[in-house]
């Protein structure tokens, strides 16, 4: 597309593994804002196979949405902008519809090198196969792992291991050892490598490697017994995913061809609009940013500077359901059903969404189970995100808490699709776990990726639209840590609205329970907790006032605890379930 | 007549042309020519597959450093060995050799292990289906197309068969059982209903039957059915759903004919299917796997509460409308059996 002129218009798109979304953007009264957003499925399979079908369906149905003309005829792309108005002057793009690259790493030991290789493919769209720990000489190397490694080459070999004044010769003997599986093997079909080892066996490793692999060299992820460095290796992930992923989408190269900018991982793209939101509103504690996607689950914080993520390839709510339910088992997804199912339904019900991936629920049930499965795919990334960043010396998993963050921004085709705000604010509660006050916001429009690729080709552009129609407010989420007996006192709120008269509530252990407080309106509230409860000051009882905005939900109390615990009878866990989300559902309106 | 703006998969095609490529995994030679009429078991292209890679830990089993090695070795990289020929021997305290258990072609020694592959093997292609070769991509393999009726699966397993069609089934909710499947059965496609007992798979695996077609299959079934390597297609899902209708019927149909079944589904996403090959009048009109839905198209529709049930579209909005739950989305309306008339998401429903 041509950028001979200012650009005005554009359209942003995201392909999702099982959604294809599609916005409008235009100049209104000097501002950019979002005109309108269509989505439809992704064409990813056999039939279709073209990523570009997808997307100009998605744009079929802005154009009936916004009532202007944004293909021709042949469903090509009208750029720029005309003076009748039809057409765009640009278009970004953001995919995440590449499954991840499929990783093996070999290292020496277990418990250093490897340990740091796979926090760091945690971060990225990557599957790790296996993890092969050598030992001081490459006595593992046995028939399985070379026959596995020779006759189903991954896309990436990571070579880990050493300290950087370690011993260099097993990570030489292991680059002889690759070397030999994949000499007879076209060089096309060869993993990538990336060393990221001992420093003293780059020159060594390098020579051995470089002439029959496609190389590359970043800094050792375990320097030290004491120290990771993961960045580098991060980089070079993204960047490989990015290069032999992404760019093998069918029709990427004509997608390609028509965008402004070249195409993000949805992840990346994300990341830096959660790292723009942190920095523009001064968060002090952070934004923490979810997208449940078809085929992945990622978590970001962005406090200040410091961005941290996890990516669960392989977890989502279509072609990643298979997973969930392998990873969880069927009754740990159950825990979360506040109806009566059996086992044997969950496993039908799940297994055929996962057949049908394009389909949605219809019904309340399938709703809610659905709504189950985001919250193991959440918990169990959540775990990971505990355990890589927020991991603290003598605290036992099952008592980990989630620091406190001011924003909580969620997004994904399911809970953006969710009618009843109430639920999702309540799966939200389950998996993510917050602590202390926390605005909740959804990525209704399934923008905020795109913004992030905008943002690099127009950064006034993705701000604006951001801040006038990038959110859906739901409200304001309060959650105590602490423990008391159901029903005894938690906390007592107060809520002063600018427009109207205090509203006063004892909130008991134990339950969550909503206070209206419209969209656009503000309030000043009071939380005097109970001895039992830390609002997330630090020390239990200590009270303070906050100024809030409403939404659709308005200000939720949560006062279950952490780690939140469900009753272990199945009759009395399902009476709970239904009380808290009778509780939030309730009357609950959507804002847009 | 109003068409929709989202096209959805057709399931089944009582009589259509099609196009299937037949492609070698490695680079290898095409046998035939465009123009070349086949028969599902000719050959069409062959490659020679790189043999089997054996290791042997030579340092371990003659009990020497990994560093002496070297000195010990009657073999080097690269050289062709026969089975049984000596590779390291040593002489003392006692004389003792490794001999190579198969003949190959050393490929490396690394840190005290010999690594041998074993001779190519040779890979033929068979066509799959019969039919006419429409293109040739050099060194790779073949178009062919062919004409038939069709049913799509939602998935399957195991590789690709031919047989001849059996129903054991009289009505599609009828449960495949144990006792349905028999001896006499011996190369053949069995139709069935629903599978419910794992022990069908091992009996029809021992009995040599030569695929299954189920409406669908208990939850779990799924992951022993990839063990047992035989062909399985599933028309409908997990559960207990009957095969639809007009599949059963069409299947009934061909009865003792020829068919192929592929339980593949090559990345995971394409659909595994089964062909009856069926002689090409000049009538047969090349097949859409995506077509647009129009009003008075028959369709299955696949969520609950209507999972299995099999309408008629009546209306098409062309405004997203609101499902049970409150979603809103495109879709169409469709008058079930029972006369109800229902809003269901495009993405919710298949074309039969």
């Amino acid at each position: 597309m041509s950028a001979e002129r200012p650009i005005e218009s554009i359209i942003a798109a995201d392909i999702g593994s099982t959604l294809t979304h599609a916005c409008l953007i235009d100049l209104v009264e000097g501002a950019y804002r979002l005109i309108a957003c269509a989505e439809s499925p992704s064409t990813l399979s056999e039939a279709e196979n073209d990523v570009n079908i997808g997307l100009r369906r998605a744009v079929r149905r802005l154009e009936q949405i916004a009532q202007r003309q944004l293909l021709d005829q042949d469903g090509e792309f009208i750029s720029p902008e005309q003076d009748s108005g039809a057409g765009v002057d640009a278009l970004v793009a953001t995919a995440s519809a590449a499954p991840p690259l499929e990783c093996v790493i070999i290292g020496l030991t277990d418990d250093l090198s490897i340990e740091s290789a796979r926090y760091a493919c945690s971060t990225g769209n990557v599957s790790v196969r296996e993890a092969i720990a050598l030992g001081a000489r490459p006595r593992r190397w046995d028939e399985r792992v070379w026959a596995s490694l020779h006759d189903h080459p991954p896309d990436l070999i990571l070579l880990v291991g050493g300290l950087d004044t370690g011993p260099v010769s097993p990570l030489e003997n292991a680059a002889r050892v690759l070397n030999t599986i994949y000499s007879d093997i076209d060089p096309e079909r060869r993993p990538v490598v990336i060393f990221a080892g001992n420093q003293e066996a780059r020159r060594p490793v390098s020579a051995i490697l470089s002439s029959s692999f496609d190389l590359r060299v970043v800094d050792n992820v375990r320097p030290s017994v004491h120290i990771e460095s993961l960045g580098e290796l991060q980089r070079e992930l993204a960047q490989v995913y990015e290069r032999i992923k992404l760019a093998t989408l069918p029709g990427y190269r004509r997608l390609r061809l028509v965008c402004g900018a070249p195409i993000l991982s949805t992840t990346t793209a994300l990341a830096n609009t959660l790292r723009f939101i942190a920095r523009r509103d001064d968060l002090g504690q952070g934004v923490l940013g979810v997208d449940v996607g078809g085929n992945s689950t990622y978590i970001g914080s962005a406090r200040g500077e410091l961005y941290q993520w996890v990516i669960s390839a392989g977890l989502g709510t279509s072609f990643g359901l298979n997973h969930v339910l392998e990873l969880s088992g069927t009754e740990n997804i159950l825990r979360w059903l506040p109806v009566s199912m059996s086992e044997a339904e969950v496993n039908s019900r799940l297994e055929n969404a996962y057949l049908r991936p394009y389909s949605v629920p219809q019904t309340t049930e399938e709703l809610l189970l659905t709504h189950a499965a985001v919250r193991q795919a959440l918990l169990f990334t959540m775990r990971r995100m505990r355990r890589q960043y927020w991991y603290r010396p003598g605290i036992r998993p099952e008592e980990e808490t989630t620091p406190p963050f001011d924003l909580l921004a969620v997004r994904g085709g399911l809970l953006a699709n969710t009618p009843q705000d109430g639920l999702i604010a309540l799966t939200v509660l389950d998996s993510l776990q917050p602590v202390g006050l926390a605005r909740l916001v959804v990525d209704w429009a399934s923008i905020w990726p795109q913004l992030g690729a905008l943002a690099l080709m127009m950064p006034i552009a993705a701000a604006q639209v951001l801040a006038h129609d990038g959110f859906r407010e739901l409200g304001v989420l309060i959650a105590p840590i602490g423990e008391a007996r159901d029903g005894e006192r938690a906390l007592h709120l107060t809520i002063s609205p600018d427009d109207g008269s205090p509203v006063e509530a004892e909130v008991p252990a134990g339950t969550v329970k909503r206070f209206p407080l419209a969209p656009n309106q503000h309030a000043t509230i009071e939380v005097r907790p109970s001895r039992a409860f830390d609002i997330g000051i630090g020390r239990r009882g200590a009270g303070g006032k906050a100024r809030v905005r409403g939404g659709s939900l308005g200000i939720v109390v949560d006062t279950r605890g952490r780690p939140l615990s469900l009753p272990q009878d199945a009759e009395r866990r399902r009476a709970k379930l239904q009380e808290w989300l009778r509780n939030l559902v309730g009357n609950s309106k959507q804002s847009s | 007549m109003a068409i929709a703006s989202s096209p959805l998969e057709i399931r089944f095609s009582p009589f259509a042309q099609f196009v299937r490529q037949r492609l070698l995994p490695v680079p290898g030679e095409v046998l035939v020519h465009v123009g070349d009429r086949v028969q599902a078991d000719d050959i069409v292209a062959q490659a020679s597959l790189e043999g089997r890679l054996q290791t042997l830990d030579l340092a371990e089993a003659l009990g020497v450093s990994v560093n002496s090695l070297s000195r010990r070795l009657l073999v080097s990289e690269g050289q062709v060995v026969a089975e049984g020929a000596p590779l390291v021997r040593r002489r003392w305290p006692w004389e003792q050799a490794v001999r190579s258990p198969i003949s190959g072609v050393v490929q490396g020694i690394v840190d005290g292990r010999l690594v041998i592959r074993q001779e190519p093997e040779l890979l033929r292609l068979r066509a799959y289906l019969p039919g006419e070769i429409v293109e040739v991509y050099p060194h790779r393999g073949v178009a062919i197309r062919g004409t038939g009726a069709l049913v799509r699966g939602i998935w399957g397993c195991g590789e690709e068969a031919q047989g001849h069609l059996m129903m054991t089934a009289n009505s599609p909710a009828d449960v495949l059982t144990l006792e349905k499947v028999s001896l006499r059965y011996r190369g053949m496609v069995l139709v069935g209903g629903i599978l419910e007992d794992v022990r069908v798979l091992l009996r029809a695996r021992r009995f040599r039957v030569k695929g299954l077609i189920v409406g669908s299959i208990l939850p779990g079934l799924r992951g022993l059915c990839e063990r047992y390597h035989l062909p399985v297609v599933v028309t409908e899902g997990v559960g207990r759903i009957p095969m639809a209708e007009p599949i059963f019927e069409l299947l009934r149909e061909y009865q003792g004919k020829l068919a192929v079944i592929s339980g593949v589904a090559q990345d995971g996403r394409s659909a595994p299917e089964v062909i009856v090959p069926l002689p090409d009048e000049g009538q047969a009109s090349a097949l859409m796997v995506v077509r647009p839905i129009e009003v008075g198209a028959r369709v299955r529709l696949v969520r609950p509460p209507f999972v299995g049930v099999i309408g008629q579209v009546v209306a098409i909005p062309m405004t997203p409308q609101e499902t049970l739950i409150g979603t809103r989305i495109l879709g169409a309306e469709v008058r079930l059996g029972d006369g109800r008339r229902v809003f269901v998401p495009y993405v919710n429903m298949e074309l039969l």
